[in-house]
């Protein structure tokens, strides 16, 4: 059999038996899953069971040790080439905002844009302009990052990737860092996203959220997906154990 | 004892041209410091390999031996191996360089390392080209974070030509030295040049300061 | 390609470089002058090291002795510490040596030995650079303890033992041990007097035998591995201290 044959036809992102080690330590353990486009997935699981690798797996941060990924007809581990294909197509953002502190907030929207997909000054600028209105801050575009609060970095975190035009996000919890009363306005941001049929991942613990915005949940523990089902069905929890102590402690 | 300022205004001219070289030599080995020091940052950044390993010696050798020492081996050796004649000004800054490059090493290597890892992270996830991210997300920061350490080390540099006194390099120490010893007004020579070096390194110390504290507010630590 | 050019950088390097070397030369090298001589330079160590403890020793003495006089609420006092502090630290101390040693027997009259001018000359140097690290230590410890020993009404000298230098000396390890060594790497600069340390003593060895590659090469690899070895204990040392108080 072909690489690509192991792969569901059609799968925007499909992972075969995915592994990831530090040092001994085995932080993936033969993951393998498929994603279809539009498909909104909510990852859970206690802290240290992998998620976040996960994530940084898909987007090429943390390299595959073993096993393979195929995202968007590229397959990883790959080329250089090939991990700036999957990395433009894929948009991501952390939990910590990680917003470039020394430029503005429109030079931050605007720069990826016009060095990796080669964009006019005026194209990026007005694509900026359309995004941070959606998001809401557009009247701060010409201020700087740490005269922002985190809940509208945060935002401009998501302009910023949705600025590439992916056709997939990722978010690495993206409001964990956040004090609660600006958790609101960042998940008002991606609920709009998801209403647009956008591919989303998100790595969260606001388990309303995802309640009410995945059509499917994972949950992750030692680095293993061990439940993987459609949002309605994981929240009456039932067959798996570790799940069912992971949402008492946490609900 | 009267101090003699007729000694100074007459031998004026050649101090001030001694304080000339002295700055000359401290800008030419900066120069290929920075250069042949940025070399040896990008080896050690490799962090395994013939590259990290011939930077990383490089590096320790011209940071643990005393200044005077590879003054003196330039000198006295160099010219004997390589079978040439070399002017004392050329080792002292070949000297000099050396020990600048290794210093500056490690002065790049720290800045280009207290870029939060979360930058390049934001950068690779972008899709941002190399040279893009080096240029635009990983320097402009380095190089703020860099500033205090690095102006400090000027001060350092202009203090280490004294240094090369003595191997009879025409810098203000030398000079100073050999007016004494004709003129024998020693005290008026040795005072002149420690208030020329003074008036040369101290504004570089009070900017190293003052960029390390706009530093801290910057960063918040 | 790119990642082989680095090696090839060398290798062209290398190969330039042994073209250019007096081969004649370097295999008639004879380092048996340096096992020759082992004593002298020994000896020569011996008081390198004594004169980077001295102004290890001296200079933290005076180091503390001024730095708590610079937190003293009378202006000029402090003043006083800054200007030595700062012409201390910016001019070189090639200079003051030659200064204490040459110019300043004309003003006072009394002639110093080399070695007296250059203990004096080191350890002046050394007090102001410990006297800032000392500094920096003292004012990192929380306003909140000062506050509190002054509440206390705890008598000065209390105060300062018990209460404020305690933290700060832990804060002031690592840099005080970077200036020790570094004071190491200074003393051959008091060869410039003649003092008998170790590149003194080299320099005269290589005016009787003309062996000075050898003679050179040897001293620079005996700085290095003393320094390489204070360093790298230290860097020990801290991690076990850091490791400890966890």
């Amino acid at each position: 059999m072909s690489k690509l044959d192991q792969h569901k036809s059609g799968a925007f992102i499909s992972c075969r038996n995915v592994s990831k080690f530090f040092g001994s330590f085995k932080a993936l353990d033969q993951i393998s899953i498929d994603i279809q486009s539009g498909e909104i997935v909510c990852v859970v699981g206690p802290s240290g069971s992998g998620k976040s690798t996960f994530l940084r797996v898909l987007n090429a941060l943390e390299s595959v040790d073993e096993g393979n990924i195929l995202i968007n007809n590229v397959h990883l581990p790959g080329t250089r080439q090939d991990v700036e294909n999957v990395r433009r197509e894929v948009g991501m953002v952390f939990q910590q905002f990680n917003l470039f502190e020394h430029m503005s907030i429109r030079e931050n929207v605007t720069f990826a844009p016009r060095v990796s997909r080669g964009l006019t000054r005026d194209e990026a600028d007005h694509l900026a302009e359309n995004l941070l209105s959606r998001v809401g801050i557009v009247e701060q575009i010409e201020k700087f990052p740490n005269h922002l609060s985190g809940g509208q970095q945060q935002r401009v975190a998501i302009a910023r990737a949705l600025a590439m035009k992916p056709q997939a996000m990722l978010f690495d919890e993206p409001t964990s860092a956040l004090d609660p009363e600006m958790v609101i306005e960042v998940l008002d941001v991606m609920r709009e996203l998801a209403h647009t049929g956008m591919t989303m991942i998100i790595v969260t613990h606001e388990m309303g959220f995802a309640k009410e915005v995945a059509n499917r949940m994972l949950f992750m523990a030692d680095g293993k997906v061990l439940v993987d089902v459609a949002t309605e069905q994981f929240f009456d929890g039932g067959k798996n154990q570790e799940l069912e102590q992971f949402l008492a402690n946490i609900l | 004892m009267r101090f003699d300022w007729d000694q100074l205004i007459r031998y004026g001219p050649d101090l001030l041209q001694a304080f000339g070289v002295t700055i000359w030599i401290s800008v030419v080995s900066l120069v290929i410091g920075i250069v042949v020091g940025m070399i040896a940052c990008l080896g050690k950044l490799q962090q395994r390999g013939l590259a990290y390993t011939l930077s990383n010696w490089f590096i320790d050798f011209f940071r643990t031996i005393p200044e005077v020492v590879l003054i003196f081996w330039v000198y006295s050796c160099l010219p004997l191996l390589l079978s040439v004649r070399i002017s004392s000004e050329a080792c002292g800054i070949i000297a000099l360089s050396l020990f600048s490059a290794a210093y500056l090493a490690e002065i790049f290597r720290a800045g280009i390392l207290a870029v939060p890892k979360g930058q390049v992270d934001a950068a690779k996830a972008l899709a941002i080209p190399r040279y893009h991210t080096w240029k635009k997300i990983i320097l402009p920061p380095a190089i703020r974070r860099m500033m205090p350490a690095f102006v400090n080390f000027l001060t350092e540099l202009l203090k280490a030509t004294s240094l090369l006194s003595a191997i009879a390099v025409g810098e203000m120490a030398y000079t100073a030295s050999i007016l004494g010893a004709q003129t024998l007004s020693y005290f008026e020579f040795l005072s002149a040049i420690a208030v020329l070096y003074f008036i040369l390194i101290f504004p570089f110390s009070l900017l190293a300061r003052r960029s390390e504290r706009k530093l801290l507010q910057k960063t918040g630590h | 390609m790119a990642k082989y050019s680095f090696p090839i950088v060398v290798f062209v390097a290398l190969g330039v470089l042994a073209y250019f070397l007096n081969w004649e030369l370097i295999l008639s090298l004879d380092f048996s002058v340096v096992w020759e001589y082992r004593e002298v330079l020994l000896r020569g160590l011996l008081v390198t090291l004594g004169l980077t403890a001295c102004a290890a020793f001296a200079g933290l003495t005076f180091g503390t002795m001024l730095a708590i006089a610079s937190q003293s609420n009378i202006a000029p006092l402090r003043w006083l510490v800054i200007a030595f502090v700062e012409i201390w630290r910016n001019t070189p101390l090639l200079v003051q040596l030659i200064w204490i040693h040459f110019a300043l027997p004309l003003v006072t009259g009394i002639n110093t030995t080399a070695l007296e001018s250059g203990v004096i000359g080191i350890t002046l140097q050394a007090s102001a650079y410990f006297t800032e690290i000392v500094r920096a230590g003292i004012e990192s410890v929380p306003k909140g303890q000062w506050e509190a020993a002054h509440s206390l009404a705890l008598p000065a000298r209390i105060r300062w033992t018990r209460v404020i230098l305690p933290p700060a000396i832990r804060t002031m390890i690592p840099p005080l041990v970077n200036l020790t060594i570094s004071f190491f790497k200074g003393t051959a600069i008091l060869s410039i007097l003649h003092v008998s340390e170790l590149m003194t003593v080299t320099n005269r060895i290589s005016n009787v035998t003309f062996k000075p590659v050898e003679l050179f090469s040897a001293i620079a690899v005996i700085y290095f591995v003393v320094g390489i070895v204070l360093s790298k204990t230290t860097l020990k040392l801290e991690y076990f201290l850091q490791k400890r108080e966890h």
